[in-house]
Formats: C-alpha cells, structure tokens, sequence
C-alpha cells in the first residue's frame, strides 16, 4: 500500500466557523491509525476530505508524496468502509464486491478470480448469491471490507466501521480487521468515538477535538502520558488536582492546601496532576505524602469492583476498589494516590 | 381473538367496496353485451371503425409522450429537491404542488392564452424571428401534452421526492469511492434504486393521462378527440349511451392492461428480493 501525508488541512463551510483548523499528520506504510474524538470533533470530516468526498478549504494531501488533492474522488483508488455499511442493494454479494474492479475496466475472468480471492479470504464464499438485505449486520460489515479491499487500494479509510455492531460483534470483527490488516500489510485510516475500540487495533491513535489535534502517539503511550485534560478525560483519568506554580517543592512535587503530592512526571509548567479511579488505594493512614481523607457520597456495584465518589477538600474522586463487602455511603475513607500513577498535564 | 373472527370483522368493509367500486362498473358494462347472436357484436363494431382506432392510438401515444417528458423534466427537479436541507425541502416540495391547487378549467384556458395564435408562445416566435407566421399549436395533440405534463409533474416529482429521500446518501459515495464516474453512479446505482419509485410514479402519471377529460376536451378542442372526451360526445351529444360504455370499457381494459406490463417490468428490472 501506500503512505499518507496530511499538510495544513482546514475545512469551513461559512468562512467563520472552522471545522478543522490546519491539521497535518501522517500515516507510514502498513500502519493502522485511528482518528479518535466526540462528535463533531472533525473526525469523520477529515476522512471525507482524504476520501474526496468533500473539498477542503486549504491544505494539501498527499499519498506517496504524490499530490492527490484535487484529484476527484473516483480517481483516487481508496477503499472505504461506511458506518452503514452502503452495499449496493440492487446487486448481490459477487456483483457488489466486483463493483469496484468493474470500473477500473478489469476483464470477466480477473474479476471472478479476484473477488473469489477476496470472499475467501473474509469467510463469505457462501453468500455468494445473497443480496444485502439478507444477510446479517456483521455479515454486510465483512462485504463492504470485501468489496473495499478488492480493487487492492493505496489506502483503506474506515468511518464507524464497527459502531454499528452489537458488542460481541464489534470485538469479534475488530481483531478480524486488525488481522487482516497486518495479513495485506494495509494502511488503514480508522475514524471511531469508541476508546477501547481503537487502542486495542491502532498502531498510532490521533486524538481530534475541536478541528484540532491533541495528541497523535502510540496506544501505550497515550494511556501512560496524556498530554492535555481533554485526553485524559478521554481515556478514563476522572481525577484532577489543580496547582499554581507558585505551589510547587521542588522538581516532583507541589503542596496543596497542606498536603504535599508526589509525581512520577515533572511538574514545572505542568497545571494539573490526574491518576485513573482504579490506581487510587483507600487506606486507613492519614497524614502522610499522596494522601488526603474524604467522605463516600455514593456507591456503585460494577461486577468486579465498586467505584464510589468521594468528596475530599481538593474536590471530588472516583476511586475504584475491588473489595468483597461494599463501603457505605458516609464512611470516612483515606485515599492513597501513589505517585507512580500520578500525572502531570500541561494543559 | 384467533385470526378465522378477525377475518369475519373485514366483511362489511369488503362487501362496502365491492358494491361501491364495482356495481357501477358492471352496469356500464351490462349493456355493452348482446343478448342476440354475437355477445361482443357491440366490441366488433367499434374496432372495425377506423376512427375509433385513431382515436385510441391517439389517446396511447399521448399517454406514453406524456410519460416519458414527465419522467425527464421530474427526475433531475425531483434529485435536485430531495437533497437540499430539510427545510427547502418542505418549501420546495409545496411550491411542486401549488399548480394543482388551482381549478383545471382556469389552468387550461392560461395554456389557451399562452398556446393560441395569437398567445404569448406566438408572439415570441415571431419577435425572435423563429417563424414569420403564427404556428398552430393549440388544439393539437402537442397542446394536449402540454397541458397533460403540465397536469401531471407535480406527482411524477412528488412521487420521486418521497422515493430518493429514504435513499442511502453513502450507496452513491460508495460508488464514487469504487470508481464510479457520477454519470455511471446515476444509471448503475441511483436509478436500479428507484426503480419502484419511477414505476408508480409512471402508473399514476399514465393512467391519469388516459382517462383525463378536461385537458384534452379543452386543449384539443373537437377535432382532436381522446377516449374520454369520445366517452363524453358519444354519450351527450350523440345520446349514444351504448357505445359510450364500450368506449368506457375499452379504456379500463387498455390502462389495467398498461399498468399489469408495467408493475411487470418494474419487478423484472428490480432485482431485490422482497423481504416477507
């Protein structure tokens, strides 16, 4: 396949509201990048400007250094995979996969071979004769990722692909697209709004909020270092503690209203600290470094553990504690934030 | 409640329509047969005459011409429309149908002012030089397809809108993303699917044209009669109240006929397999 180069690219559609502000990234060869954000974030417009459904207002993309921009859709030799899936519903499952070789000109004969590869391959060799509407929700997944792969594209752009899955499913067929990219060696552009979805099949993950990137890194190191509060959100750090520079001891660590925390991270020009609900220890020593007391103001069962809400002087906490017996609701707690699991944010 | 009482329930209703809808088509039909010799004797009459037979070429050809010009003029109208925003939408979609808010007797006599030798459409030929003398175009069979088209866009393109609009947008980019060019996205993607859509769209605008009176009485004045204004001068002018029925009978056989090809067709060309 090839590589994918994103230089300044910005989308408005009144000239005021900008939908994506000059954005640039790049994706290597054979690597699976997933754009992550809420709705409206400028996710799925990015991919569509990349896919040239949509003209851009600036910017440029290129795909192995070549210039594609103005390049119209039907020339660019993408695959796409939709949220909805769009097989043809007048076609049957042959005639849909081979739609797209049809219209690069492929003789009779090619096309059967290859779209016969291709069926193989994603496990549809049986439906052959179907139409769409009879098949299932997953089944209409694998055609459309057939009918994308087939006319062997530069670059597969997925929107949603999975969002419209029901959950066993949408596991099921993630590992399968994960393995089927690391099989065909693809490069993948992968749009979703669902966390876990997209650190479990990513090579890189691209954080978008508010027609901007946040934070483009690998699964791990986004989960270790976010960089902003927005990306911490994101990943599952409910947990902030503000401070002023002013507050700061020394390199590592910072006092707030009497209590003095330690972090893994350097705090200088940092502004807030954050750790994840189940990395908070409830302990019964008090007056001691990372520690502060609270109250429970309420209690939640989630099967292998119990996530409670503490309001502490610094504000509320989600700690989550695998324990057998429930804490009530009023019990005086002391929360342990070790400082291997504290950190630092700049924004 | 089983499904044999539920059945029980629909009786009144049924016998309702089928009293209602076809008892006055089967005393039309009655004295159209003959008690002595030939029962079709009447049939055989009217078929032999070789006006009559003009007559229902004519009423056919127009009712196709009809057709086919709605199909094009309302198709790209119709595309175009069910695209926009869901508000210019709903305006559009209402100004579509404000012609058939006004009486068809005043909307043909606007076509007399603007078709007649003297009209509007003259006039302009003849500033622009496109003709040195008046062209007739009004009591013609041109003129009954105007208004005919005129009649009937607005459900062609009502029809359509409503078709289009539970179309799946991402089928056609799908297409385009695949290597289709927008011209072989519309005949290859777009147009399969809305085959249904075209068909009933093309029933309703054909059988209208068939059996429409005003227009054609109107814009094709005595000398260009179709079946239906052929009904009416059989019957009041003539008294011929027999041969009115034939006539009337001949026409409801040669629409049901159309229209029985036709959903034929449309199922032949629609190849998704109905989900029961």
């Amino acid at each position: 396949m090839a590589n994918l180069e994103v230089k300044k690219l910005a989308k408005s559609y009144d000239g005021k509201n900008k939908i994506l502000q000059d954005i640039s990234f790049s994706v290597k060869d054979g690597e699976l990048v997933s754009i992550l954000g809420p709705s409206g974030c400028g996710k799925t417009t990015t991919l569509r400007i990349i896919a040239g459904l949509l003209d851009e207002s600036s910017g440029q993309v290129l795909v192995d250094n070549k210039d594609v921009t103005k390049v119209p859709v039907y020339k660019r030799n993408f695959g796409m995979v939709f949220q909805s899936y769009a097989l043809f519903p007048h076609l049957n499952i042959f005639e849909n996969v081979a739609f797209g070789l049809k219209m690069h000109g492929m003789n009779k004969s090619e096309i059967k071979t290859k779209v016969e590869e291709i069926l193989e391959i994603t496990g549809l060799t049986e439906y052959v004769k179907k139409y769409p509407a009879q098949l299932s929700g997953g089944q209409q997944q694998r055609v459309s990722l057939a009918r994308a792969l087939v006319i062997n594209p530069q670059l597969l752009l997925m929107d949603e692909p999975l969002s419209n899955l029901d959950a066993k499913l949408r596991l099921k067929m993630r590992e399968e697209i994960r393995r089927l990219q690391q099989k065909l060696k693809m490069t993948v552009l992968f749009v979703t709004h669902d966390q876990q979805e997209c650190f479990a099949i990513s090579d890189r993950v691209m954080i978008m909020k508010e027609g901007k990137i946040d934070q483009f890194d690998t699964p791990q190191n986004i989960f270790h270092h976010p960089r902003t509060e927005y990306v911490a959100r994101f990943i599952g750090y409910d947990n902030f503690i503000h401070f002023e520079q002013t507050q700061l001891i020394d390199k590592h660590r910072i006092q707030v209203k009497g209590r003095v925390f330690e972090s893994v991270d350097e705090c200088k020009n940092a502004k807030l600290l954050t750790i994840r609900p189940e990395n908070i220890e409830i302990t019964s020593q008090d007056e001691a470094e990372n520690v502060m007391s609270g109250t429970i103001i309420s209690n939640e069962y989630l099967g292998q553990s119990f996530k409670y809400r503490i309001k502490t002087d610094l504000g509320e906490f989600q700690v989550e504690e695998s324990r057998k017996k429930m804490r009530l609701v009023g019990e005086q707690v002391s929360l342990f934030l070790p400082a291997k699991h504290l950190h630092a944010l700049s924004e | 409640m089983n499904n044999r009482s539920a059945i029980h329930l629909i009786v009144p209703a049924f016998l309702g329509v089928l009293i209602f809808t076809f008892f006055p088509l089967i005393q039309i039909a009655i004295p159209t047969f003959q008690a002595k010799g030939n029962v079709f004797a009447e049939y055989v009459r009217f078929l032999q005459n070789s006006y009559n037979l003009q007559v229902i070429a004519r009423t056919f050809m127009i009712s196709v011409i009809t057709v086919i010009i709605v199909l094009v003029l309302g198709l790209p109208v119709s595309l175009w429309i069910a695209r926009q925003k869901v508000g210019v939408k709903q305006v559009l979609s209402l100004l579509i149908l404000f012609p058939m808010l006004t009486n068809a007797v005043v909307r043909n006599f606007a076509w007399i002012i603007i078709l007649g030798k003297d009209g509007i459409l003259n006039k302009l030929f003849m500033a622009l030089h496109i003709s040195n003398q008046p062209v007739s175009i009004l009591y013609t069979n041109i003129s009954i397809v105007i208004g005919s088209v005129y009649l009937f866009l607005p459900i062609m393109i009502t029809s359509l809108i409503g078709s289009i609009s539970e179309l799946n947008i991402e089928v056609e980019e799908a297409a385009a993303v695949l290597g289709a060019t927008p011209l072989t996205s519309f005949f290859k993607v777009l147009i399969p699917q809305l085959t249904p859509g075209i068909f009933t769209g093309c029933i309703l605008v054909f059988a209208g044209t068939m059996t429409a009176y005003t227009t054609p009485q109107i814009l094709g004045g005595n000398r260009h009669l179709v079946m239906s204004t052929l009904i009416y001068q059989q019957a009041m002018t003539l008294g011929n109240w027999q041969s009115a029925s034939v006539v009337a009978i001949v026409l409801i056989l040669i629409s049901a006929f159309s229209m029985w090809l036709m959903r034929r067709i449309s199922h032949m060309l629609d190849r998704r397999p109905s989900l029961a």
